[in-house]
């Protein structure tokens, strides 16, 4: 890669104004464990080890997943699963481990982590597309 | 196929019992005795009956909190959905608390805190099958060695000194006996296994069952099995295993084709359990086994999933078992535990045992025998279309009583509050395909249709609340949700499972995945939170008529129906919904299980709420007094938040007390006592 090109990259990823996409390394692979952490914790026993949804509870990875998702941002899977979850005590996590699960949710479904870790406004969130095919 | 377990019931032991049973007076289960609730249920029968009548119809609505225990700094995160009864010995209560499921001690009469036993199991405690608990059990020498039994979320079965708290020295390694071990498997990981009802004792013997994680669309086929078994209650030695899931020459083995006995697991027993003391059984309510809606990979009938197995408490021996769902596909778990009561049919006293389910048929058996007291009858069923599933041709369906609630889905179940409504409820049914009782899944878009519409659902019908019973009349008061969900079984990614199929919501327009309305109001309005899990008909609401939640009473000496009130009003996301204004809602019940139970004086229950309610929170506060004999709402009072528990009743300091468990999303769990000033 040339350097000027990586350069535009860099302005490109570092820059929350620019519209991203999951494929575009948008979180880091210890991030995502720390989300397996938190979502071993809070989400597992609904939503699956595989995070293929359980009793009530949808899944949270493959195609139902992707084709429910495709189009929508991360900031609008983060907001909701900080308003509604863990069912029984919505909001109960910090933002810090809500981008973390949407950071486990997005290295389950096999998009490219990265750099820089999700971030853990919305408004920086709503700059991120989730497109279920590069 | 004859259910009956040929051979057990003719045998020299079962005779002996049955001619000993003939010959003595017929002692009626007491339901909890000397104002005390010594058992989850009160007895060991699961009645929930108590014979106090300090509360009665006419002073019921003087009813005060007179003391409130707070859960809420048990556990590194508080519980919001706490399904405990507590156990009252002696004038202290005994109950598991907080998502840590400590042991607690608290005074009956004032509600102070008298111990408290914790457990850190470190990262075996940290990711568990299940988080939800109900409470403990209780066994006494009658010489002064008063015992707790608790097990914890890591699965560990620990013996508590109940005056202290503190563990048994001499019960397995210093208190605690690991449960993990003896499961016919290599390795049981953390958080496969463990339960969240508590164990029985009988006869001296600490009977176990299991719970693990739900299987709508399991990693893989293979599992750990959840074996029922029997521990010493002085030593915790382990005395007996009943395998669920049998090995090669043990019954049932040949119910399990191409060797699905040897990696298939679940078909554990996650309600609580029953027992009879004089007969020395327990009786089993046993779950389906791997993978909730495709048994491709465990072709057969899979005894002894989904059946009532009765054991002889101090060998595990099987007595007698019937299976009530044939290879299911359903989720239709045997999720209540069974109902131990003495009735009287066509002039014969029969002790029996009744049991509630999932699909909302009451199942009864003389106890003893397992001869079903009116005739179940095998009828032939819809069978399946996806590829590699084998359904079982035919299923046991109970002449009498007749179901509690609506079974299976046709367009006159739809809502039709308004013309506009009813019209868009049946655009969205006809993305379904309907039918009977026992239709199974389909693959998305087989027949243009997105999934099957099952009615009652995995979460419809009855659950682990099951019901209360008037051990004086031989009246069962089970309440019930009217819940249908789109069902359909996708292939499965072979990089998340090996399954071959999972389950899902099929792809109709109106599935529920996850989505939820734009808020209403601010998060802290309990009454508009965020549903989490919308309903499948029209704007959110309910695809198909009130009621949505009942209580319906049945006469076991008769197996007629009494009885059936709708479980209060609408929910709040229904009675604000625009499209309804004007209309009365005031008898659709609230889509959530009253949890109940009876005195010789009154029905005790409430709007209840569990998380399967839909959407979740869609109970409500109230707690009610009825008239057991016509379903009429005596009295009803606002509780702080939902009742999570089913309530539990006693005496203490010549007062007689109801406490029941409330929380709700936000409202952390506790504890009311509710008497008269």
């Amino acid at each position: 890669m040339h350097r000027a090109s990586a350069a535009i990259l860099f302005v490109l990823l570092s820059n929350a104004a620019v519209p991203r996409s999951v494929w575009d390394g948008v979180y880091t692979k210890q991030q995502a464990g720390r989300g397996q952490s938190a979502y071993r914790e809070a989400c597992l026993k609904c939503h699956g080890e595989n995070l293929m949804g359980g009793e009530g509870a949808p899944a949270l990875a493959g195609d139902e997943f992707l084709h429910h998702w495709n189009g929508k941002t991360a900031g609008e899977l983060f907001e909701l699963i900080r308003k509604t979850m863990p069912s029984e005590d919505p909001g109960s996590l910090s933002r810090r481990q809500y981008a973390d699960v949407v950071a486990y949710i997005l290295s389950v479904n096999e998009f490219p982590g990265g750099e820089k870790e999700l971030e853990s406004e919305t408004e920086s969130l709503n700059d991120i597309r989730i497109e279920a095919r590069r | 196929m004859n259910q009956h377990t040929r051979g057990a019931c003719f045998s020299l032991p079962c005779i002996l019992v049955f001619l000993i049973a003939m010959a003595l007076p017929l002692r009626a289960q007491h339901g909890a005795k000397d104002g005390e609730w010594r058992f989850y249920g009160g007895d060991a029968g699961t009645t929930k009956y108590s014979a106090l009548d300090q509360i009665n119809e006419k002073n019921v609505k003087q009813l005060k909190i007179v003391w409130e225990w707070k859960a809420q700094n048990y556990g590194k995160r508080p519980d919001f959905n706490w399904e405990v009864t507590p156990l009252m010995v002696g004038g202290v209560l005994y109950f598991t608390a907080g998502t840590r499921r400590d042991a607690i001690a608290i005074d009956a009469a004032t509600g102070e805190t008298l111990w408290m036993y914790r457990l850190d199991e470190g990262p075996r405690g940290a990711v568990v099958a299940r988080t939800v608990n109900r409470g403990l059990a209780y066994w006494s020498d009658g010489k002064g060695d008063d015992r707790i039994l608790l097990i914890s979320p890591g699965y560990q079965l620990i013996a508590l000194n109940a005056k202290t708290g503190v563990p048994i020295a001499g019960f397995g390694k210093s208190g605690i006996v690991d449960l993990t071990e003896g499961l016919d498997r290599a390795v049981v990981k953390p958080g496969q296994i463990g339960a969240s009802s508590p164990s029985i004792v009988v006869r001296d013997t600490v009977v176990i069952g299991a719970a693990l994680l739900t299987g709508t669309a399991p990693t893989s086929k293979e599992n750990v099995p959840g074996y029922i078994r029997g521990f010493d209650v002085r030593t915790g030695r382990k005395l007996w295993t009943f395998r669920t899931i049998p090995h090669p020459g043990e019954f049932g083995n040949e119910t399990w084709e191409k060797d699905s006995w040897k990696y298939t697991g679940n078909t554990g027993a996650w309600a609580p359990l029953s027992g009879d003391e004089e007969l020395g059984y327990v009786y089993i309510p046993v779950e389906m086994p791997t993978g909730d809606f495709y048994g491709g990979n465990r072709p057969g009938n899979s005894l002894f999933s989904d059946s009532l197995v009765c054991l002889d408490a101090r060998t595990g021996q099987r007595i007698w078992h019937f299976q009530l769902v044939h290879h299911d596909i359903w989720d239709w778990d045997v999720a209540a535990p069974p109902i131990l009561v003495d009735i009287m049919v066509d002039g014969k006293r029969i002790k029996a045992v009744a049991q509630v389910t999932k699909q909302a048929y009451t199942y009864v058996f003389d106890r003893v025998t397992g001869q079903p007291v009116w005739p179940i009858v095998e009828r032939p069923v819809p069978q399946s279309d996806v590829p590699g599933e084998k359904t079982s041709p035919t299923q046991p369906i109970p002449t009498k009583p007749a179901a509690f609630d609506r079974q299976g889905t046709s367009l006159d179940d739809l809502i039709d509050f308004t013309p506009e409504l009813h019209a868009e409820a049946l655009r969205i049914a006809s993305q379904y395909k309907l039918g009977p009782l026992y239709t199974p899944p389909i693959v998305p878009d087989t027949g243009g249709k997105a999934a099957t519409l099952l009615l009652p659902s995995h979460v419809g019908g009855s659950n682990w609340h099951g019901g209360a019973v008037d051990v004086e009349t031989g009246v069962l008061y089970v309440s019930s949700v009217t819940n249908h969900d789109p069902l359909a079984v996708s292939p499965a990614d072979p990089k998340r499972s090996d399954m071959g199929y999972v389950g899902g919501r099929g792809t109709g327009r109106n599935a529920p995945a996850g989505t939820a309305p734009a808020s209403t109001s601010e998060d802290g309005d309990q009454s508009m939170r965020l549903p989490t899990r919308m309903n499948t008909g029209p704007q959110g609401l309910p695809l198909i008529k009130p009621p949505w939640g009942r209580i319906t009473a049945i006469d076991l000496n008769t197996g007629d129906h009494l009885w059936m009130i709708a479980n209060g009003d609408a929910p709040d996301y229904v009675k604000n919904h625009p499209a309804l204004k004007g209309i009365d809602l005031s008898n659709t019940g609230k889509p959530s299980r009253s949890p109940l139970m009876v005195t010789k004086t009154l029905l005790f229950g409430a709007d209840g709420n569990n998380l399967f309610s839909n959407p979740p929170g869609a109970g409500g506060n109230m707690f009610r007094a009825i008239d057991k004999k016509t379903g009429k709402v005596v009295y009803e009072m606002a509780l702080p938040a939902m009742a999570t528990g089913i309530p539990m009743t006693y005496m203490a300091g010549g007062r007689q007390f109801v406490v029941v468990a409330i929380g709700a999303a936000g409202v952390p769990a506790e504890l009311v006592a509710l008497a008269l000033p």
